[in-house]
């Protein structure tokens, strides 16, 4: 019963969409105002329909109403509540439900904010977004089964197969009979890292759209000024911070739970969600550029362009299973359909730019190639190699197969080889590009700006290549530390370190001359009259400790694994502190809160260069209702390192056990420096008081406008 | 910030195009650079998947490489050392071709008679010395067509 009515509730938003997007194309061709208001009502409807449906999918599986087949398959009777409602995105076809129904409400945000300031846009951005809603909306309601029969009647026998098993594809789905219990949510997902990932993920996907659709609307309609410019730049700021949260809490969900000791893979799914990152983040650069200069306009239109298709791409990868992965989600028959609308889009953009391209000419040529437009090109061309890289690596499998028969994968060392040197070199017109005056320069007045950052960093770099200690750990087995690539790369981060701290103490000095303000004063204005700059330069500095984190894992980890006997231990040396001795207490089964499992766990004694600094647990769960056992990491932290250890099995109750064990050097300043970096971009994409007074004046002022003409 | 002259001459044609030149090849170096690597890192460290049966013809052309290979575990011969940390076992494909196997870490879980196997390492004319075990086990997620992976690493 409820089913049914999420069913019809899901139905009628993709109608709606579908009605949305008509209703707007028409009425802006035509000029009826009163379509185009519809079409707005449409947005505002999908949108509702969509949160109904959520709602009564949540209801579901609190309620555990297992004759709906989704429900089944990611819920249990023994789960606690609160994993029954995160349970909405733990498998493909509710995750498709949860990504529309954030689409529904950034689309509906983007409408009602811009629907005075951007009126003439606000058509097409409709269009786009409700097209794009649609797509979505059309595979998890099953509507695709309509296709089977005729599709049948051609003959396409495989074709007609897949499109009748998407009726089954829908959150809603009911089953003939009801099982007595369901399967479950699967393990690894039930950690909180896992739970507000997918939904940071998608928000900075689905945040991709809207600029796309103020893209589309600003090129079909010509008006290729400023105004889609700078309307979308807060939507772009605002997906991105999304997708770098998610990108982050991913990242330490893998370290924390997955217990490999690491943090990214290169797999293809987590490649999905970097692409469109890698793009994105190069577009926040280059729209810079368009503002100040008027240049790289279809540049930057492309640059949004691969985005969107690149966030539908990543949705494609996690959803379909064309690339093998060890993200534990299925082969499905949504793969042709989503690769379809990918190519479709991309390709009607690509000829919408190419019938556009008179308007977008630029409006002044590069000066020289020692200015910041130089650089910010530069910079976006890494970008754009680091995500070509990164493009190649994931469908090689596919590629090889195609054209050599043969397939083949790359994995890490290839990523790593390639695009280590890249944003080596990123770091380099990080450092640089502040310092360099737009248009042109002269050599020696940036000369004079970079004679500290220079200096500082050219000493990191040789002290590190003659400190001893280094190169006796160099030839340690079990470590993979290369000096010179090393030292070379930290040099460049106290470069960019340095040049960071300069610019924050040349303005606060400037101000604090002018204002006679205090230091602390001058500093926390400084930043808060320049959200952007300064909000841009923390970012910049999350990103440098970022990469020493990076770094350190990277070149210093150490690895060891023993087999222990009750009494014994192991032992592991790290580069940066001291000599880890660990020692096996024995096994002990402890409580968890969940009732479904069974915790063993292992107790170890640490002790540091012969000193007791505690006791750790690594364990393992043992999910009862699923028969899958998972490995707890146990884990030492402090701002040096992580001494990281799983405990990977062990025999006769207990009497011997085995362990892996990681020193993980630096680590943490990953996680330390991914919130400096969210809290940046959070300065950045805060509205400053004036930009506030601008847009009231300007809401107020088209409200007379539109009264007026009225 | 203030560094903006009010430079309002109209540039002279020539230095601009000469600039264009240049931006242009510096463009076209740096993406040189970038297919040279992407190629020769391409070369050096794609791993081809075979099959246990392509893997024995190939013979001596792949016993240096990195390869993949995948099969089912055999029921027989799965042997553990847990003191010393070196697991044993075999696969074997759809013809009967086997393939004799030597990893060093620890025994993993889903590590069963008939669980597929997906090896990444080196073969040496005898046995495969795995350093990566991909195996996948179907599991009740997301219907028949699910499965559950483990991976498991070789310490260097």
């Amino acid at each position: 019963m409820a089913a049914d009515l999420g069913y019809v509730a899901l139905l009628l938003a993709f109608v709606l969409s579908i009605f949305a997007a008509l209703a707007a194309w028409w009425g802006e061709r035509r000029h009826i105002i009163e379509l185009v208001l519809s079409a707005r009502n449409g947005v505002l409807a999908v949108a509702g329909s969509l949160t109904l449906a959520v709602f009564i999918e949540l209801l579901l599986l609190l309620n555990h109403d297992f004759r709906v087949m989704y429900v089944a398959q990611v819920t249990n009777r023994a789960m606690p509540a609160f994993f029954k409602l995160t349970a909405l995105w733990g498998g493909q076809a509710g995750s498709l439900l949860f990504w529309s129904w954030l689409m529904a409400l950034f689309a509906t945000a983007a409408v009602l904010s811009g629907w005075q300031r951007t009126r003439t846009l606000i058509p097409k951005v409709i269009v786009v977004t409700q097209l794009t809603l649609a797509f979505f909306l059309s595979l998890i309601s099953g509507v695709w089964a309509l296709l089977a029969s005729p599709l049948k009647a051609l003959g396409m026998t495989t074709g007609a197969e897949l499109m009748a098993e998407m009726e089954t594809f829908t959150p809603f789905y009911q089953l003939g009979l009801t099982p007595a219990d369901g399967n479950g949510l699967n393990p690894l997902l039930r950690h909180w890292g896992m739970i507000i990932h997918p939904p940071l993920l998608y928000l900075g996907f689905v945040g991709f759209v809207i600029p796309f659709a103020f893209a589309v609307a600003a090129l079909s309609t010509r008006q290729t000024g400023d105004l889609w410019i700078r309307v979308i730049r807060r939507w772009t700021l605002v997906a991105w911070l999304f997708l770098s949260m998610g990108l982050l809490v991913g990242m330490w969900w893998a370290y924390g739970v997955l217990g490999w000791g690491g943090y990214w893979g290169w797999d293809p799914v987590e490649n999905a969600a970097l692409m469109p990152w890698l793009t994105g983040t190069a577009f926040l650069h280059s729209v810079i550029i368009q503002e100040r200069r008027g240049m790289f306009k279809v540049w930057n239109m492309v640059l949004v362009m691969i985005t969107y298709s690149l966030v539908i791409f990543g949705t494609f990868l996690t959803r379909s299973g064309v690339v093998s992965s060890v993200h534990a989600f299925a082969q499905s028959g949504v793969g042709p359909l989503f690769l379809g609308f990918v190519a479709a889009t991309f390709v009607a953009s690509v000829l919408l730019l190419f019938a556009r391209l008179d308007s977008l000419r630029s409006e002044n040529m590069l000066d020289s190639l020692v200015s910041r437009e130089a650089i910010f090109l530069l910079n976006n061309l890494l970008f754009l190699a680091i995500f070509f890289v990164t493009f190649w690596g994931t469908i090689f499998p596919v590629v090889s197969e195609l054209f050599s028969g043969q397939k083949a994968i790359v994995g890490p060392p290839f990523f790593n080889r390639v695009n280590g040197p890249l944003f080596a070199l990123l770091v380099l017109t990080m450092g640089i590009a502040p310092l360099m005056p737009w248009r042109r320069t002269s050599l020696g007045k940036l000369a004079r700006l970079l004679v500290w950052p220079v200096l500082a960093g050219l000493v990191t770099t040789l002290g590190l290549l003659v400190v001893p200690t280094l190169r006796q750990f160099a030839t340690l087995p079990g470590t993979s530390l290369r000096i010179v690539p090393v030292s070379t790369f930290y040099g460049l981060l106290v470069f960019t370190l340095v040049v960071i701290g300069q610019e924050f103490w040349r303005g606060v000095r400037a101000r604090h001359r002018v204002t006679k303000e205090s230091y602390l004063s001058a500093l926390s204005n400084l930043v808060q009259y320049n959200r952007r700059r300064y909000g841009g330069y923390l970012v910049h500095l999350g990103v440098v400790m970022i990469a020493l984190g990076v770094i350190g894992t990277n070149f210093f980890k150490v690895e060891t694994q023993r087999n222990l006997a009750q009494g014994e231990s192991l032992t592991i040396i790290s580069p940066l502190t001291g000599t880890y001795r660990v020692t096996y207490e024995g096994l002990i089964s402890a409580s968890v809160a969940a009732e479904d499992v069974r915790r063993t766990a292992a107790v170890l004694k640490i002790t540091r260069g012969g000193q007791f600094i505690g006791l750790l647990q690594p364990a393992q769960d043992f999910f009862i209702a699923q028969e899958q056992a998972m490995t707890i990491p146990a884990m030492y932290h402090s701002l040096a390192e992580d001494l990281y250890i799983i405990l990977a099995g062990w025999e006769n109750g207990g009497a011997t056990a085995t362990f892996k064990a990681y020193v993980e050097p630096l680590v943490n300043w990953l996680w330390v420096g991914g919130l400096v970096f969210i809290f940046g971009t959070a300065v950045a994409v805060w509205p400053t008081q004036a930009e506030k007074r601008r847009a009231a004046v300007a809401a107020s002022a088209s409200g007379h406008a539109v009264a007026a003409r009225s | 910030m203030g560094e903006e002259s009010a430079d309002f001459l109209p540039c002279s044609s020539r230095p601009t195009r000469r600039n264009r030149i240049k931006f242009l090849l510096g463009g076209g170096v740096i993406a040189l650079a970038v297919i040279y690597l992407i190629f020769t890192a391409t070369q050096s460290t794609a791993a081809y998947f075979f099959t246990i049966s392509e893997l024995h013809a190939r013979g001596e052309a792949v016993y240096d490489r990195y390869v993949r290979v995948s099969g089912k575990v055999t029921a027989a011969a799965i042997q553990f050392d847990p003191r010393e940390l070196v697991l044993r076992f075999q696969i074997a494909d759809e013809n009967g071709q086997a393939l004799s196997v030597v990893f060093h870490g620890p025994k993993p879980d889903q590590l069963r008679p008939d669980a597929e196997a997906i090896l990444e390492g080196k073969f040496d004319g005898k046995v495969f010395t795995a350093q990566t075990i991909l195996l996948k086990c179907p599991s009740k997620y997301e219907e028949e067509k699910g499965i559950v992976e483990e991976k498991v690493e070789a310490v260097r």
